[in-house]
């Protein structure tokens, strides 16, 4: 798992650069979440809406959004596909992105219309994912994103 | 006499923008907003000794254990010690701190040890929000001694009726209306004219022609008024009360600038029998000209040093972003100036051509 500081993402995850949106392959499913990037930078989630299970949406575009005290943005889809399943339960209780974003956390479980063609420019591979986490932080702090110790 | 111990109580709050400006949180701002205002609000293991009936600190609030919300969020309990450490750190962000009494005994000297330590270790101006319950003349000229160069005064209500209703008999408070407007004076001789704020809430009961009378009397004390949006706060007496409509508030801002700008006079003002504003006589284009600058939707808040207290000129120090609305909502006053696409939804969200507007051409 790579980790910095009280950072970490698993290896198993695929993470889009920008959005820290991840994406878990789950048979011919994947499932969907922010990772810790994205939930310490928006903050304490307050709110979460999710498009309906049925709807077919393009990677990049928004599936839904977040919104903690101070900010509100978009959620986009790491992959192209139908929603098949939403947590019901993160959108009752927004703070579970923060809490425990990489388990209860999850927002939907999308059927991935093609999965290995979507992959291309997601963060994968221990080795990977460890180098982009140290260059994020790195910016994230000096962007001011993170509490100081 | 008002005793000081020359120390500071060890605990803080914080607003929840002014714990990320500091990095006490981790977080971020729709559109990139800079808070530009450090809020710091006093905290007591006894809470406040106030009732108001919309506050999230009311004295017999239910939920008022633990980290409860205060104007909408979280105000995280830091110690004072690293917070003014961490003013004094990130200064060039920010252009104002503003400490904020609470009705507790102990309000008046903890203001001004931490008044008195954060001029010491910064250079940054500082307001304070007094509870004229408890401070008299001797304590507004120690505040300004110990480095307040402004205060403000939450008054709140925009006539006796609403205070009586909100914060004294009706809710067994012990504020008096009297009393703050005693204090609202005193304050203006003491810190000058427009060195002095008041701030009213919209929507806590009071008619637009309340809100009219009050804006023209703080003005003509030489104060500044500052506007907050009703945000119900879970658990208080008024969580179950609707917020004043975006329509509503749009009027109340544009009409408490062209106040403060001296473009209008009482007379301009036309109500109806419930006291809503249905017409206002003015000439010159000079509503035009308030809604194409933007500027009556600025957050009405403290400058900063450089900034003169020009009225109404957008330049603020205290933007208080998201104060009384979700960043999922439209701006309710705008934490920055407000660019074209938004003074473009302003002028959709005013409906000004429900109301009686002479001898102007207004922008739709």
């Amino acid at each position: 798992m790579a980790k910095h500081e009280e950072i970490f993402l698993p290896d198993d995850l695929y993470y889009d650069r920008k959005d820290h949106l991840w994406a878990k392959l789950e048979g011919g499913k994947v499932r969907v979440g922010l990772d810790m990037f994205g939930q310490k930078a928006a903050g304490t989630a307050a709110y979460i809406k999710i498009l309906p299970v049925g709807k077919t949406v393009q990677k990049t575009r928004a599936f839904g959004s977040l919104e903690a005290g101070k900010y509100i943005g978009p959620l986009k889809a790491p992959v192209t596909g139908k929603i098949v399943e939403i947590n019901n339960e993160v959108i009752a209780n927004p703070r579970l992105v923060n809490t425990d974003p990489y388990g209860k956390g999850w927002f939907v479980i999308i059927e991935s219309a093609n999965f290995d063609n979507d992959i291309h420019d997601l963060v994968h591979g221990a080795e990977n994912i460890q180098a982009w986490l140290d260059a994020e932080y790195k910016d994230y702090m000096e962007k001011g994103l993170f509490a100081e110790e | 006499m008002i005793e000081s111990t020359n120390s500071y109580p060890e605990y803080i709050r914080t607003s929840l923008a002014s714990a990320i400006a500091l990095r006490f949180r981790s977080g971020r701002f729709y559109r990139d907003v800079k808070p530009y205002c450090v809020n710091l609000l006093l905290t007591y293991p006894d809470y406040c000794y106030a009732n108001c009936a919309y506050c999230g600190l009311a004295r017999t609030r239910p939920a008022n254990e633990g980290n409860k919300s205060f104007i909408r969020v979280e105000w995280p309990i830091l110690q004072t010690s690293k917070v003014i450490e961490r003013i004094a750190k990130y200064q060039q962000n920010i252009r104002r701190v503003c400490v904020s009494m609470v009705s507790h005994p102990m309000a008046v000297s903890d203001t001004l040890n931490i008044t008195k330590a954060i001029s010491r270790s910064s250079q940054i101006p500082i307001s304070v929000l007094i509870a004229p319950n408890l401070i008299n003349e001797e304590g507004l000229l120690k505040l300004k001694d110990s480095g307040a160069d402004t205060v403000g005064i939450g008054l709140d209500a925009a006539s006796k009726g609403v205070f009586e209703r909100t914060r004294g008999k009706g809710v067994k408070g012990s504020l008096s209306w009297e009393n703050y407007w005693d204090v609202l004076g005193r304050a203006v001789r003491i810190f000058g004219l427009n060195k002095v704020s008041c701030h009213i809430i919209v929507g806590i009961g009071e008619t637009d022609r309340e809100l009219a009378d009050i804006f023209f009397k703080i003005h003509e004390l030489g104060a500044l008024i500052h506007l907050f949006s009703f945000y119900p706060e879970p658990d208080s007496n008024m969580s179950k009360r609707r917020r004043p409509s975006l329509k509503r508030f749009r009027r109340v801002q544009l009409l408490r600038h062209l106040v403060e700008t001296n473009c209008i006079e009482p007379e301009a003002l036309e109500f109806g029998a419930s006291g809503k504003n249905i017409g206002i006589k003015t000439s010159n284009g000079k509503i035009k000209e308030a809604i194409e600058s933007g500027l009556p939707f600025v957050t009405g808040g403290c400058c900063s040093r450089g900034a003169q207290a020009v009225l109404g000129s957008g330049d603020i120090a205290c933007n208080r972003p998201f104060g009384s609305y979700r960043p999922g909502e439209p701006f309710r006053d705008f934490p920055f100036h407000p660019e074209p696409h938004d003074i473009t939804n302003v002028r959709k969200e005013l409906h000004l051509e429900e109301i009686a507007v002479d001898n102007e051409v207004l922008p739709r």
